[in-house]
């Protein structure tokens, strides 16, 4: 009998993580590291770092107590990652690999961790390591996201219903968190009705998962439901105040008309600034064209630490709106270096060459973008079909 | 609903900071039911039609479980086997570890009324697995079964036999209820399918488990309960009395964490002479056997190159099961999953782990009572060894199998004993049952308490040391698959052993 497995199929920890004890009062290493573990699922899902940070404190504590902990030691590779705090991911894999060379979780979490930091050859040895031991949901799903990066999408919609299918038995939880990824993968492709059926069903799945929700969200936005689309990002952002899905549903408001209600959905993203920096953050500044400077300032000290093609396309876009337009066409190709076929990466390159004056890469950029997926995003995909149209 | 929204935002506290990666943040230990085996069980059959057949025509079954701690109740999609998965039965039939007949079975699931949310309706009830009455099914699973050998002549060739040819082998479905699947019993039957020329019986679908442990109490570092109130001069450790410990019928203190939960099962019973290595009836000579039981998936080509197919690499094994408990206390953590992919015949480079029994330590650090010392030569011999192979720590081959002789005859359903060969009556006189584990495994086999017992060594052998659970509340099914009716969704009930039974 698969004893640990059975404990968390009848849900004795996965499903009710909410109830783990207090990780300071435990004080067997190997109840902290399955709570720890259990946070971990529950923040991945959930999308709530605080969750991270419990995790972070009971495996912290089960190393006290155990300094060679094995499950302790490699759970801090996936850890980190979920911290964003990617260097510390990758040594702490490559740690656990030194003491178990052929566990596949500490090549997932180094494969993570690499892709973050713009590694894509590391990570593409280590996801194909992971697939090699243990072929499963968990190493298809990378598979798919590196496919995916690398322009291969219907190769990574493949991969990613790989993933699903050989989830048949998981949690639905799990479940729905593989029929959003396909569902985000098909709407990069621009088949919108497949997208929202994936994501509806994902949300029939997991009602409460604001991945799910916001991925819905965006399809019913590009195919002109907005007051459904406005309905479904309010209730993931009830769930989850997410700044990115504040911002898209700003724009849908904006969209409809009901300017007050969207400077209400910005304040989000407003008070999220104040708490920290994220590059993310800054590229919805650099959308609405508000405090750019600021934006370009924290996009690139973002890459100072990791050199990820978004974080290039996070500086090219922050530096084009800033008026850099030198920075801009040079961290641009940086972006588009792994052939990654994503609509927005095709819209920024497109207005950064129009700027520049070539009108030629602008209009093929413009018109690639446009053509992967018509309505990338409410607004975006507006200004690329003007922005083509006078440039024609 | 905007208010309670921006609340939210104004009550602001770091934990809002979804960042864009935590959205794409892949599972990395992730459950995976369809393919972990959960227990494999190898036996003679002992339904009445094997039992009245002379020994030389006897037929022998294995059953393979996956999915464990099913709720019943879990509409609206229930249960269903993996598609992506490649399950197998594996025989040894010449004491060398390696395969010599296997049981190939793949499934494939088609979705019949793809708007039926809910898997399994009564329109109306299911009463069949295909054609007319199971027009509430909207899901269907069929499988094929292949057996496959190596070929006479030439090391990595095989021969595939599909067996079954010519019927549409279909999956039983869940147990709904009472309005949906109101003869289950019925319908389940007719998810058994008879290969006449073969003599060979299957089954795959959903049933009740038979495996039964207070996994509570195990998994609280072994803190057995003693049971309330003590008797007179209380339990200094979880010990059963003798008349406890021969009850099969009732458990003694523990609590079945699994009373009333299901699991997904594929059964297969061939004629022994199919697997003996001669194709003769099991002789002291040809009649013991090593079985195991393995999940695989394909292996993928992150970078693709030209057609599909070509970046679908062969099988990958990711879960194997031949001794029950060896994954779980033997193999340590992230050492599980390379364990999982090695065949059996490689099972050398574990050998330390048996030798130094963790899990006895753990017994003898939880209770004062002394345990064998390490090297635990007695495990390594039990489990990776045949009778009569050579005992020396230092020459093989070891491999981890279930070993089952054959040539035992099946011990009828009443008089089956749940601790096999250490089994004794009320007043402690041994009564051994030889047809139980470790002489491979029956679906009722007491696995906790003679893991226990043989983990811990003669003074726990004495004592009756056991988690006080005896029983699962189904009992013995005599006959095919062997594994009881499921717990029906609607009717489902997780009682302890103390209440009465629903």
């Amino acid at each position: 009998m698969r004893w640990a497995a059975a404990v968390l199929a009848s849900g004795a920890l996965a499903l009710v993580p909410s109830v783990s004890p207090n990780p300071r009062r435990e004080t067997s290493p190997d109840v902290l590291t399955a709570a720890a573990a259990s946070l971990m699922n529950e923040a991945r899902l959930k999308g709530d770092v605080a969750l991270y940070r419990r995790a972070e404190e009971a495996c912290d504590r089960a190393l006290e107590i155990d300094p060679a902990h094995y499950d302790a030691l490699r759970l801090r590779g996936w850890i980190y990652g979920g911290e964003h705090r990617f260097a510390e991911a990758a040594q702490a894999a490559r740690r656990a690999q030194a003491v178990r060379p052929d566990d596949p979780f500490n090549f997932g979490a180094l494969g993570d961790a690499l892709v973050e930091t713009g590694d894509y050859a590391g990570a593409e040895t280590a996801f194909q390591k992971m697939i090699d031991l243990r072929p499963d949901s968990a190493s298809y799903a990378r598979g798919a996201y590196f496919r995916e990066l690398t322009g291969d999408n219907d190769g990574a919609i493949e991969l990613m219903s790989r993933a699903l299918d050989a989830a048949v038995a998981a949690g639905p939880a799990e479940r729905a968190w593989y029929l959003s990824q396909r569902g985000d993968l098909r709407f990069a492709r621009g088949g919108l009705s497949e997208a929202a059926a994936d994501h509806g069903a994902a949300v029939a799945l997991a009602p409460q998962a604001p991945w799910a929700l916001a991925g819905l969200a965006r399809d019913e936005a590009a195919l002109d439901h907005d007051e459904r689309a406005i309905a479904l990002d309010r209730r993931s952002l009830e769930i989850l105040p997410s700044p990115l899905v504040a911002a898209e549903l700003a724009t849908l408001l904006e969209r409809r008309g009901r300017a007050d209600e969207a400077r209400a959905a910005l304040a989000l993203v407003e008070a999220t600034k104040r708490l920290r920096e994220d590059r993310q953050i800054a590229m919805i500044d650099a959308d609405r064209g508000h405090d750019v400077e600021a934006a370009l300032g924290v996009a690139e000290r973002s890459l100072v630490s990791r050199h990820d093609i978004y974080g290039y396309d996070a500086v090219a876009w922050c530096a084009f709106k800033a008026g850099h337009l030198a920075r801009a066409r040079e961290t641009m190709s940086e972006a588009l270096k792994l052939g990654t076929e994503d609509a927005r990466l095709f819209f920024h390159a497109g207005m950064i060459a129009n700027a520049a004056g070539d009108r030629a890469e602008a209009r093929r950029d413009l018109a690639h973008a446009l053509r992967l997926n018509a309505r990338f995003d409410p607004s975006g995909a507006e200004v690329a079909r003007r922005t083509l149209r006078e440039i024609s | 609903m905007r208010m309670k929204v921006f609340g939210l935002g104004l009550a602001l506290t770091a934990s809002l900071a979804a960042r864009a990666a935590s959205h794409r943040e892949a599972p990395l230990m992730t459950l995976d039911p369809a393919a972990d085996i959960t227990d494999f069980y190898a036996f003679v059959s002992y339904d009445d039609a094997n039992l009245g057949r002379a020994p030389a025509d006897r037929k022998v079954t294995f059953i393979l479980n996956v999915i464990p701690g099913q709720e019943p109740s879990a509409g609206p999609n229930y249960y269903a086997f993996d598609d992506t998965v490649l399950y197998a039965i594996h025989i040894d039939n010449d004491k060398d570890g390696v395969d010599d007949v296997s049981y190939e079975v793949r499934f494939t699931t088609e979705t019949v009324s793809p708007n039926q949310f809910i898997a399994t309706l009564a329109l109306p009830p299911v009463t069949a697995l295909e054609g007319e009455g199971s027009e509430g099914l909207s899901r269907k699973q069929r499988y094929t079964v292949t057996e496959v050998r190596p070929c006479k002549i030439g090391a990595h060739c095989v021969t595939r036999t599909k067996l079954f040819e010519g019927q549409l082998l279909s999956a039983v479905p869940s147990n709904i209820g009472p309005r949906t699947t109101p003869d289950y019993e019925a319908l389940a039957m007719k998810g058994v399918f008879t290969d006449a020329s073969a003599g060979a019986r299957v089954f795959a679908g959903q049933r009740a488990e038979t495996f039964a442990i207070d996994l509570g109490a195990v998994f609280d570092t072994l803190n057995l309960r003693t049971e309330t109130p003590p008797p007179p001069g209380g339990r200094p450790l979880p010990v059963l009395t003798n008349a406890e410990d021969a009850d099969d019928a009732h458990d003694a203190f523990g609590v079945n964490s699994f009373s009333g939960f299901n699991i997904n099962t594929i059964a297969i019973e061939v004629p022994i002479r199919r697997i003996t290595k001669d194709g003769l009836p099991a002789t002291s000579a040809n009649g013991t056997i090593g079985a195991y039981a393995t999940t695989s998936r394909q292996g993928v080509s992150i970078r693709r190159t030209g057609a599909a197919s070509k970046n679908v690499s062969s099988w990958k094994q990711v879960s194997r099961m031949g001794n029950p408990l060896v994954n779980e206390l033997i193999i340590p953590i992230g050492f599980k999953d390379l364990w999982n992919q090695t065949a059996p015949e490689d099972e050398a480079q574990f050998l330390p782990y048996y030798r130094d029994l963790a899990v006895a330590g753990a017994l003898q650090l939880v209770s004062g009572v002394p345990v064998p010392p390490n090297p635990r030569e007695d495990i390594v011999q039990l489990l990776t060894k045949y009778a009569g192979q050579n005992p020396s720590p230092n020459i093989g081959p070891f491999a981890e199998l279930l070993r089952l002789n054959l040539t035992v005859p099946p011990t009828p359903p009443a008089q089956i004993k749940r601790l096999g060969p250490l089994a004794h009556d009320a007043s402690g006189t041994a009564t051994p049952d030889g047809a139980g584990f470790p002489n491979g495994r029956r679906p009722n086999d007491d696995v906790t308490d003679l893991v226990v017992r043989v983990a811990g060594g003669p003074n726990y052998i004495a004592n009756n040391v056991g988690d006080g659970v005896n029983v699962n509340e189904k009992g013995i099914t005599p006959y095919f698959p062997f594994l009881p009716e499921p717990f029906d969704g609607r009717n489902r009930q997780h009682h302890d052993p103390m209440e009465p039974a629903p």
